[in-house]
């Protein structure tokens, strides 16, 4: 089968009639922004071939759930009154015969511009006869019971669809579970015959039971060892509805399982991250913590400081006041001293010098010089005229020096000393306290710092692990943390039952063989040796189909592992990463296996990888789902229609799955945001990054892979963010 | 898988080649076009047990295993 074209109108994003892309054979690339168009195309064919499209959320909305939200805004916008028609058509192309698909939903305008929505959308199915498509019939009367069973029969069968039809990273999750027995049935079958196998155990498990009856029967009404039989029938029916009533209780408990590691699955934190996690919140918790007590045990410091401070204030005003008083009484004390003075030189009777004497300090200035200034002759010392001068000098003064009283001077003395001393007392004691407060203050001050600095460090790895593990909060990720601690706690149990329940199981089916084998020899003598023989023979073909189906199913297992590989190796080996060798792992508590990536050492080291290389493993798988089987050959058969498959990879790994791809599938359409780059002649536009398509196309053509390359575009005038405006245009490349 | 290895495999059991007296050189040595009755018994019973449950018919698993039964009953009573 072949997709030969599809043509869009007015649907989603998508207005007007010219919008039709049309492919070819090999790698179709439809490249294009985000809000360009690329998932609406996508959503196109799932809308087409099941009437519904994919939400943001993976959840299937189908047209009775959109109705007029399936219509281009733009359209209803422009649509004044009238029919607004939003219609995809899809050209098919089969071994015999090409097919056109149309899928038409519609809302009538009223004039007043109220919308009437139909219920649902209509298919139609033409097949194309020498030149023009003629209608083809469905339903009671018609060629196929429906359109689901002509697009199962004709087109593509729709269990393989969800691995070959895909979107981002949760539809290919989807589509390559091998985790339980259900899941990896759906896979295995995929890649084998394997539903022989069920048919045998089926037809011959019937055969047996059908036998068996008939040997009962022949036993109950043989008379010589009824009652022997009748005895050991009763303990088989016993272990037998035991043994039933523990494989329900297993099949629950497996399906039990499997939920809970799908939800396990779903969290994604490697044990490591978790680690991480919980180690910063323990961290930062410790760290509020200390800060929370240094900063309390500051401000009581502070707080203490701050008495201390008042008390020493109060020390300083008790010492100003001491300065005042002093300061007071010294003034009292020489203001009595200079009135005491006064009154006593009042007293005071200088003797009179002889009229016409010189005035003393004229004497004086005469017995410095050594010359008489009276009769202007010199006058040196120990002369007779030195003392003549002398003698004119007064010699009986009395003196001017009062003696203070000593009762006062001592009081005073004694007041400030007093007040000295007990000053000093006081500074020294606060000196020596608020010293040792201020050293363990500034002590915790510094490490409130450290601790504060330490904080921030905290927050910086927090922003940085978050980033690293896609979580939105700390707490987000110690809620994953409980939450899969939670659910590793349940698996555990669960284990711990499935294991008791399987040897029990075991136990019981032994005892159950070891009676029954008992009952048929007990009847050889009694029943007929053919149907003994018979039997033993069905019972012996069941247990054969059985073990072969499981010995398949290993070995398919094998088989998908060979070939996953094939195409991992491929996809990584150019791009100079490790990447390991994928092995699937037996879970026996669900039947399923599980893909891990092991190194060079043989050990799992998946839990340690990054997304990109998760999502590598996981295109493999599914990659090898479809290619594993040369005889169904889905590869070749069908075409593979993706939507971002790539959204982790970088531009060597993207090439090598585009090659892969391209190699892998005769048709594949692949919608992708990459070999873009800004236009720098239209802002907010991107244009074709030509170096790196022209290395891609360059790539296919030496593996023989056509390119077909189509560029999903905004025109110009057009602001992708109005709705009601948009439109897409369709642009091949020419490469 | 072909019918010849559907059979084969079918007879690649050790508990089953113990039960019923055959070797891997038996299960080996299997051809189909132009064969005679097989010496072993159990062998030959699956050889036709395979046959019958391959026959492409319609109806249940059901309807197949009461024609298997009546085709082994045939072999074992000729």
């Amino acid at each position: 089968m072949k997709i030969n074209a599809i043509k869009l109108t007015n649907f989603l994003c998508y207005s007007g009639e010219d919008n039709e892309i049309r492919f070819d054979e090999g790698l179709n690339l439809i490249i294009g922004a985000n809000g360009y168009g690329k998932t609406k195309l996508y959503d196109a064919f799932h809308w087409v071939f099941f009437d519904w499209i994919t939400d943001q959320k993976g959840n299937s909305k189908y047209t009775a759930d959109l109705k007029k939200d399936l219509i281009s805004k733009k359209a209803l916008e422009t649509t004044k009154s009238g029919t607004v028609l939003c219609k995809v058509e899809i050209e098919v192309q089969t071994n015999k015969s090409n097919y056109l698909l149309t899928r038409k939903y519609f809302v009538n305008k009223t004039e007043n511009g109220e919308l009437r929505e139909a219920d649902k959308s209509s298919i139609k199915v033409e097949k194309k006869n020498v030149l023009e498509y003629l209608p083809l019939k469905l339903g009671e009367n018609g060629d196929y019971k429906d359109f689901e069973e002509f697009v199962n029969i004709k087109i593509i069968p729709t269990n393989i669809l969800a691995h070959i039809w895909f979107q981002g990273e949760r539809g290919i999750s989807k589509a390559i579970d091998t985790s339980n027995a259900s899941t990896l049935h759906s896979v295995i079958s995929k890649i084998s015959y394997i539903d022989i196998w069920e048919k045998y155990i089926e037809i011959s498990g019937d055969a047996y039971r059908r036998t068996k009856d008939e040997f009962d029967r022949k036993m109950t009404t043989s008379t010589k060892k009824k009652n022997e039989y009748e005895l050991k029938k009763t303990q088989l029916n016993n272990i037998d509805k035991k043994i039933q009533r523990n494989e329900d209780i297993l099949k629950n408990c497996q399906q039990e399982y499997s939920l809970l590691d799908e939800n396990l699955d779903k969290i994604t934190l490697s044990s490591e991250a978790q680690d991480k996690v919980y180690e910063l919140k323990v961290k930062q918790q410790s760290s509020k913590k200390d800060i929370s007590l240094l900063s309390d045990s500051i401000k009581v410091k502070e707080d203490r400081i701050d008495r201390d401070l008042f008390d020493f204030s109060w020390i300083i005003h008790g010492t100003t006041y001491m300065h005042e008083q002093f300061d007071e009484m010294y003034r009292n004390y020489g203001f009595t001293l200079h009135q005491e003075l006064q009154e006593l030189n009042k007293n005071i009777r200088l003797p009179e010098l002889p009229k016409g004497s010189p005035k003393e300090t004229d004497i004086r200035e005469m017995l410095k010089k050594e010359h008489c200034l009276v009769c202007d002759r010199p006058a040196p010392k120990d002369s007779e005229y030195y003392e003549n001068i002398k003698r004119l000098l007064p010699i009986n003064y009395p003196t001017t020096n009062k003696q203070i009283e000593n009762g006062f001077h001592k009081k005073i003395l004694k007041n400030i000393s007093e007040s000295n001393i007990s000053i000093t007392i006081s500074s020294k004691y606060f000196q020596t306290k608020a010293e040792a407060q201020q050293e363990t203050y500034f002590k915790q001050a510094d490490k409130l710092r450290e601790l504060n600095e330490n904080e921030e460090k905290l927050k910086e790895t927090e922003i940085q692990l978050l980033s690293n593990l896609g979580l939105n909060s700390l707490e987000d990720g110690i809620i994953n943390v409980k939450n899969i601690r939670s659910l590793v706690k349940d698996r555990d149990k669960l284990t711990r039952e499935i294991t008791i329940l399987q040897n029990t199981l075991k136990e019981d089916r032994e005892e159950f063989e070891k009676i029954n084998q008992s009952i048929v020899d007990s009847g050889k003598n009694e029943v007929d040796e053919l149907l003994i023989k018979k039997l033993s023979y069905f019972e012996s073909l069941h247990k054969a189909s059985k073990d072969a189906k499981s010995s398949q199913y290993i070995k398919l297992v094998t088989l998908l592992e060979e070939e996953t590989n094939k195409h991992y190796e491929n996809i990584n080996k150019n791009t100079g990463a490790f990447y390991g060798v994928i092995k699937f792992h037996r879970n026996p508590n669900t039947e399923g296996y599980y893909a891990k990536i092991h190194d060079d050492n043989d050990s799992d080291v998946t839990d340690n990888l990054n997304t990109s290389q998760i999502l590598a493993m996981r295109l493999s798988i599914l990659l090898a789902i479809l290619s594993t089987n040369k005889k169904k050959n889905f590869n070749k058969k069908y075409p593979l229609i993706s939507d971002a498959p790539n959204s982790a990879f970088d531009a060597k790994k993207r090439l090598s799955l585009l090659k892969e791809i391209g190699s892998t599938f005769d048709q594949s359409i692949v919608m992708m945001f990459e070999y873009l780059i800004n236009d720098p002649e239209r802002p907010n536009r991107y244009m074709i990054d030509k170096t790196a398509l022209h290395q891609l196309t360059t790539e296919m053509q030496n593996l023989g892979v056509k390119i077909n390359v189509i560029m999903l575009d905004i025109p110009n005038e057009i602001n992708p963010k109005q709705m009601n405006q948009l439109s897409i245009a369709v642009n091949k490349i020419k490469l | 898988m072909d019918k010849l290895d559907r059979i084969k495999t079918l007879l690649d059991n050790p508990d089953l080649m113990d039960k019923h007296n055959y070797t891997e050189k038996d299960v080996e040595e299997l051809i189909l076009t132009g064969r005679e009755k097989h010496s072993n018994e159990f062998i030959e019973f699956i050889l036709v047990s395979v046959s019958s449950m391959n026959e492409n018919r319609k109806g249940t698993n059901r309807a197949a295993a009461g024609r298997l039964i009546k085709n082994v009953e045939q072999m074992l009573f000729t």
